[in-house]
């Protein structure tokens, strides 16, 4: 791993601000200067001084609270990009009086105030989280943050509660309920008010390092994003990372809450001996990924204009073994990886290609990742995104088009 | 006299003293109003532009949608004459059209994404894509939430009319990235930024005014000092905006 840092982001060098600044000062939209905030491991540094931004074509504008794609710099996201979603409101509760209680099949059950959750030892987890709906259309594709959250991980306390030896499943519900209604409209209609709960198997919660966080980047986490206490699950998606988390319960079968076995529930055809069967799995682990974030171009020469694509690539967790980028109907072409920033398991990592020198009209680009297994980000037409009845899990390659002038 | 009554002379005396009497009445109280407003209400026309002034550490993320030239002209921003006088309410014409707005749906935006109305007219929401869309307004009375298919369309009259200070949200339930804003007003004393930042009102009576700047889709808000607006004095007002004017993004 070329490059790793490990170090603090506070503690960036100081006149990587004024090379930020040098840099955003350089790269126009439209003879506006690009948001290049003074940032922690700032991406791209091998932009240029005469590089401009091309705008999408048939994109909406960025919006509050959602990734701004082409204004991509930060690794670590800032907080007004950060997206929320949330199936129950926003639960009201009293910060002083929220306890996190782990009970069920455990010897000795135990409940927590904040205070003895902070007191205990700290973690840090840097992760991706993105919403499994994100990239569904061109209207849902900017619900995906990169975060260093801060708490203390699951498996000790579980050990100190002594897990039952028939407990197979984890469940983690948070502060928010709602009135659910099963069977609406038939005779067997039921109503019941449920918390907002996931599931995984007792294994995979031991499997990954799950972090009670409750800071986000070094700052307190927003209530909108699950404060105060938040579950971190590294490499699945949004769903699974439980806000306002107040019980852990351990059982000896199935949760089927319906958040694990209702919705968020993908719906996918497979091919079988020329036999296609639909199967329905749960929306857990986060699929390999990448979406060109920007384009930019440089003056013409000799009417072409040298072109750049930025982006980024991520998985659940396994190695991305490469990014490739296709410009109109030619070759894919391999990215190179922006090597200023540091690598972490389960978060993004940014890429960069300098592409042919093109004539003015309009262009389209795609990347798509290629994992160390060799698995491939599939294209719209490919069998487990065709066969795709459902939105989640939208992990197809996206298509760029831009128009360029002379 | 009866004959003096019924003679010719007489005849085309009153004849005359009838025609003075029916045409100097109204001819002299239209004078004597236009002489009222040119004394005290003469109308004025008032102009202006508005501009963004971003933090140059940290330029503002939305300026390349609505910022224009080196200047900053702030586009899309809709602007508010406001009497100087909270008593003070602007004559509206109730015999006025109505209009109809039209606010489309398109590449999962709300186009345009803020418009500007008058109380009693009316917003024809479009869906013009395949996608499908809803409009959705929780701070209208009573709020409404209308699912909307392809190129199918729905009529609404706003009742809330809280100008610059209030817009109506407008949301698709389905995709949260699409915001759009209904300014509505009570009276036709408002105006939408061009792309130069400029706006323009026309007879407007003199007297005391302020503006309300907002700028909904960037967050940004604005209530200006009183100015008295007469004849003779400037009627140019131009407004800078700064970070300082970025207030919570609605809902």
């Amino acid at each position: 791993m070329k490059n790793q840092r490990t170090s603090d982001p506070a503690e960036k060098p100081k006149n990587k601000l004024n090379r930020r600044q040098a840099i955003g000062k350089s790269l126009q939209w439209t003879g506006m200067s690009m948001a290049l905030p003074g940032s922690v491991w700032g991406a791209f540094e091998q932009q240029q001084a005469d590089e401009t931004g091309i705008p999408f074509e048939d994109m909406p504008r960025a919006r509050e609270n959602r990734l701004d794609w082409e204004m991509l710099s930060e690794y670590i996201t800032p907080q007004d990009q950060v997206f929320n979603v949330q199936h129950y409101g926003m639960p009201e509760f009293d910060d002083d009086k929220f306890t996190l209680s782990i009970s069920g099949l455990v010897k000795k059950p135990l409940t927590l105030s904040m205070d003895q959750i902070r007191a205990m030892p700290q973690h840090h987890q840097y992760m991706t989280l993105e919403c499994s709906g994100n990239g569904a259309s061109k209207g849902f594709m900017d619900a995906i943050y990169n975060s260093k959250w801060t708490g203390t991980h699951l498996a000790p306390l579980l050990k100190k509660c002594g897990l039952n030896p028939k407990a197979t499943e984890i469940v983690f519900y948070g502060k928010d309920t709602k009135e659910e209604v099963l069977r609406e409209g038939t005779s067997r209609e039921l109503k019941i008010e449920v918390p907002f709960g996931r599931s995984m198997t007792l294994e995979n919660a031991m499997s990954l390092p799950l972090l009670l966080a409750y800071n986000r980047n070094d700052q307190p986490m927003e209530f909108r994003n699950g404060a105060p206490l938040r579950l971190i699950v590294p490499g699945w998606y949004g769903v699974a990372n439980v806000k306002w988390l107040t019980r852990i319960e351990l059982r000896d079968r199935r949760y089927m809450g319906r958040y694990m076995a209702r919705d968020y529930v993908t719906v996918r055809g497979e091919k079988t001996d020329q036999e296609l069967t639909y199967v329905e799995t749960s929306v857990t682990r986060m699929n390999l990924k990448s979406i060109i974030g920007r384009v930019t171009r440089r003056p013409s020469q000799n009417g072409r204009i040298p072109l750049r694509a930025y982006g980024a690539a991520w998985s659940d967790g396994t190695d991305i073994d490469r990014v490739e980028v296709k410009l109109n109907d030619g070759k894919w072409q391999t990215a190179r990886w922006d090597e200023s920033i540091p690598r972490h398991k389960y978060c993004w990592r940014f890429f960069w290609i300098d592409l042919a020198h093109v004539t003015p009209g309009e262009h389209q680009l795609v990347s798509r990742a290629i994992d160390v297994n060799e698995r491939i980000q599939p294209s719209v037409e490919d069998d487990e995104i065709s066969l795709k009845k459902t939105y989640w899990e939208a992990y197809q390659q996206w298509p760029r088009k831009i128009k360029l002038e002379i | 006299m009866t004959k003096l009554i019924y003679s010719s002379e007489y005849q085309s005396f009153l004849i005359f003293s009838f025609f003075c009497i029916a045409f100097w009445i109204p001819v002299s109280a239209e004078t004597a109003q236009h002489n009222i407003l040119k004394a005290n209400h003469e109308p004025l026309k008032l102009q202006g532009r508005i501009t963004y002034k971003p933090d140059p550490q940290k330029p503002w993320k939305f300026g390349r949608y609505y910022l224009n030239g080196p200047e900053h002209y702030l586009a899309e921003a809709v602007v508010e004459l406001v009497h100087g006088d909270d008593k003070k309410q602007f004559v509206v014409d109730t015999e006025r059209k109505i209009k109809t707005h039209l606010m489309d749906q398109e590449n999962f935006m709300f186009i345009p994404e803020v418009i500007a109305i008058q109380s009693g007219d009316k917003v024809r929401f479009k869906n013009s894509e395949e996608a499908y869309h809803n409009v959705m307004c929780l701070n209208d009375n009573p709020p409404f939430n209308i699912n909307l298919g392809k190129n199918q369309e729905h009529l609404h009259e706003p009742k809330v009319a809280e100008g610059a200070e209030n817009p109506l949200d407008i949301r698709c339930v389905f995709h949260g990235a699409m915001k759009g804003w209904i300014c509505v007003f009570k009276h036709p004393y408002f105006q939408q930024t061009t792309k130069s930042g400029a706006f323009e009102f026309s007879e407007i009576p003199s007297g005391d005014y302020q503006l309300r700047v907002v700028h909904p889709a960037g967050g940004l808000y604005l209530e200006t000092e009183v100015r008295k607006l007469k004849q003779s004095s400037d009627t140019r007002w131009n407004i800078v905006l700064t970070p300082e004017h970025l207030k919570a993004q609605s809902k």
